[in-house]
């Protein structure tokens, strides 16, 4: 009797899963077919194909999302003169552990990438809360070779990611997930707000872990080694913030020159490059005329 | 290790396997392996507090012992104090002990003396409420010769720690669990098919039912004031609904998992909403507690006999306790007392028996005093729950003064985004289909008779989809964990 009771069970349990698997492969492909642009989405998976090859990559939380965010993909391009992709992960969804994911995603799709453009906002390495967010997948297509390698992936709070993951394939959300046509982020600030600014630098002071930091500066290192064995150059930049520097802007330089001898990439702190709130849309995030200006005065010499 | 996590996911096959291909030979390897299992499900909480667990079986298997042999009745009595005392020794330390401080040095605050307590920085061992009361009644049974004291360590052990029951119960009695640890276990198919249904259903309760409604009511709960009458009345509701789908949805997935393995547990809710009066609310909420405090303290204490002041003086004493039972804060000992007045009249004019069988028995609808009485049933628990969610009494009367305002008769619009509070609107009353028309059976979900095969597999289907789309994933605890 337990024979047949194991053997019923294991074929209801397949049947549903199997359905499960054709129910979120079809939503996921709905989705895909919509054929979103870089600019138009901050999912990854809609994104990436297979066997293309870039001039450039940035890689990032929300700081290097905003080069390609509201239509600023195309405008920066057109500067630069480069092919270029963006998987960086903005909306406090994704640290630096998952963006190696990411790259070893894109590698094994047979991509290609000339220079990754790594976007050292100092919170992405000290924050516990990017580490183990669970929505980080939320706007991924699923997929079945995505899902194993994140499987094979060594990673924290891995399988309530990939429950999450595969449930919001099923939300309404997804489905009706469009490409983004808003083109330009044109509000700016008018004038730094004080309160605001402390604010915002004593909630980050306050979520400084260490601990994670060495974890995230170790996750850099295997960016960095993964790249050159694919034959990317790496360049690390610290973005622009209104009010300069972050908490942990030191920790993060002395990492990044220490990167900068032993593996000989180039290394530019950007962060009091600019300080006119007219580019900013908020005190962190440059807005389209931001971005315009950063690109043409900073990025492009070095880039 | 959650009931609803991933680790359990793989944990359970892993036990079920084991524990009918490999340690299927004889009772004693069955029982080792449970033994393993459970302390190790224990561990998983917090290694550390598995001594106490050890210690406290260790306690009561030999006090049972020793007060069984105990010639004299000094000895008798000397052992059955010493295992009272040390068992609620540890209750009172762990759970109740920075209440009594804090709550002396305010008493003494107000008098005008300056104190301030000296508080234990501990954290409550799980379960301790629950595995305590084990005890607590097995040697109680012994003392007055109810039962005969084990002598199989082993089989003592799985009773107290067995892992369905361990963190939030059922609480079990020795002469229902104890015989069923004695024998070796066959497998019944019926039985464990009916498991995984039991299992199904309360997985649904819990991360459908329950965890969507807990962001609509700690939404409302935090924040009282930000919001009108109405919302705070559908909040009440929901916290009914979450209260209720968290913790038997949590033992059915007990029984549930117990029944794959081929041991019964106590039934631990009767359809508890659908009762008349709160006598009968009280005859099907938490069964295993409610039983429990009636054989072992109302009864004692005299129970509904002797004069009307003994029976107020029992009826007030039972539910104090009972909600000081669940917490130590002011908020459960006024919910304690709140349901206490609900109950006495019943007891006072004897109705409290009226209603033991179940409501429209063997008609499809209740009539329509059937029904008003349900509702006014329910309002009253309700209003009482209030008292059990807010975090202190100053929070529970600012909700209740929100609730008697002008804007109590508004449109209740929600702008929670989890969630559409109209999609949570239709699984309830799904859920409320469902639980009327299991409610003469074991559980919601339990099939009698022949019912075609597609039929079922749709059934299933739908529920794992449900769990699916609109499960609630996060850690998630249950709350009748932090009791």
């Amino acid at each position: 009797m337990i024979k047949k009771f194991v053997f019923r069970f294991s074929c209801v349990f397949l049947c549903f899963f199997g359905i499960l698997t054709i129910v979120l492969l079809i939503t996921s492909k709905y989705v895909n077919d919509k054929n979103f642009k870089n600019s138009q989405t901050e999912s990854n998976t809609l994104i990436i194909k297979s066997n293309h090859k870039y001039d450039l990559m940035f890689i990032g939380i929300s700081h290097a999302r905003t080069f390609s965010r509201w239509g600023n993909h195309e405008i920066v391009e057109k500067i630069l003169n480069k092919k270029i992709i963006n998987i960086g992960q903005g909306s406090g969804i994704c640290g630096i552990n998952e963006q190696l994911f990411y790259l070893q995603y894109f590698y094994s799709n047979g991509n290609k990438v000339d220079t990754i453009a790594l976007v050292l906002s100092p919170p992405m390495l000290t924050s516990e809360e990017l580490a183990i967010a669970s929505n980080t997948f939320n706007l991924e297509v699923f997929d079945l070779n995505f899902l194993y390698q994140y499987l094979m992936f060594d990673s924290e709070n891995k399988y309530q990611r990939i429950i999450e993951y595969s449930q919001s394939k099923l939300k309404s959300k997804w489905i009706h997930l469009m490409p983004d046509h808003k083109i330009g982020k044109i509000d700016s600030l008018i004038k730094i707000d004080k309160v605001k600014v402390d604010q915002i630098l004593l909630a980050r002071q306050k979520n400084i872990n260490m601990q994670r930091f060495k974890k995230s500066c170790y996750q850099v290192e295997k960016i960095i080694k993964l790249a050159e064995r694919n034959n990317s150059k790496v360049v690390f930049m610290i973005p622009p913030a209104l009010f300069g520097k972050w908490p942990g802007h030191n920790q993060t330089c002395d990492f990044a020159k220490k990167m900068k001898i032993k593996y000989k990439i180039n290394f530019y702190d950007f962060s009091e490059s600019v300080f006119k709130p007219e580019y900013y849309s908020d005190h962190h995030h440059l807005n389209t005329k931001g971005v315009k200006y950063f690109t043409n005065i900073y990025l492009k010499p070095v880039i | 290790m959650f009931f609803n996590s991933l680790t359990f996911a793989i944990f359970l096959p892993i036990v079920f396997f084991l524990y009918w291909f490999v340690f299927n030979k004889t009772k004693s390897t069955q029982n080792g392996l449970l033994i393993f299992a459970s302390y190790y499900f224990y561990s998983c909480w917090d290694w550390r507090f598995l001594f106490l667990l050890v210690f406290s079986t260790f306690l009561d298997y030999y006090t049972g012992i020793q007060i069984e042999k105990g010639k004299s009745e000094n000895s008798r009595k000397f052992w059955f104090w010493l295992s009272i005392i040390v068992n609620l020794g540890f209750l009172g330390i762990f759970k109740y002990y920075n209440f009594f401080a804090s709550s002396f040095a305010d008493l003494l605050n107000t008098v005008g003396f300056k104190a301030s307590p000296i508080l234990l920085k501990v954290i409550l061992p799980v379960g301790i409420s629950f595995y305590t009361f084990h005890g607590l009644s097995y040697v109680i049974d012994i003392y007055y010769k109810r039962i005969k004291a084990e002598c199989n360590f082993v089989d003592y052990s799985l009773f107290v720690s067995y892992f369905p029951l361990l963190v939030a119960g059922p609480i079990e009695r020795a002469t229902h669990l104890l015989p069923q640890v004695k024998v070796k276990r066959e497998f019944d198919y019926e039985k464990a098919v009916d498991g995984l249904r039991q299992i199904l259903w309360g997985v649904f309760k819990k991360v459908v039912i329950a965890d969507n409604c807990a962001i609509i009511v700690n939404m409302v709960f935090d924040n009282p004031e930000q919001y009108p009458g109405s919302i705070l009345v559908l909040g009440t509701v929901f916290f009914a609904f979450q209260i209720y789908c968290d913790f038997s949805g949590y033992s059915d997935i007990a029984l549930g998992v117990s029944r794959l393995l081929g041991i019964e547990l106590l039934k631990n809710f009767n359809y508890p909403y659908f009762s008349r009066d709160i006598a009968e609310f009280w005859r099907r909420w938490h069964i295993s507690l409610s039983s429990w405090f009636r054989d072992y303290l109302y009864i004692p204490l005299g129970g509904s006999r002797g004069s009307i002041w003994t029976k107020i003086r029992n009826v007030i004493i039972i539910f104090l306790v009972s909600g000081f039972w669940h917490g130590a804060n002011w908020t459960f000992v006024v919910w304690g007392f709140i349901n206490a007045l609900f109950i006495m009249p019943s007891i006072l004019i004897n109705t409290n028996r009226d209603n033991l069988n179940m409501v429209a028995e063997g008609k499809i609808l209740p009539s329509l005093k059937e029904f008003g009485q349900i509702i006014w049933t329910f309002s009253l628990t309700c209003f009482a729950w209030i008292f059990f969610r807010a975090k202190d009494l100053n929070n529970a009367f600012c909700y209740i003064k929100g609730i008697f305002s002008k804007s109590l008769i508004t449109i209740p619009k929600f702008d929670s985004n989890d969630m559409s509070v109209k999609v949570l609107s239709i699984l309830l009353l799904l859920f409320i289909v469902t639980e009327w028309n299991g409610r003469s059976k074991n559980h919601a979900l339990e099939i009698k008779g022949s019912v075609p095969a597609y039929f079922k597999m749709a059934l299933y289907f739908f529920i794992f989809m449900a769990i699916m789309i609109w499960g609630v994933t996060g850690k998630t605890e249950f709350i009748y964990f932090a009791f």
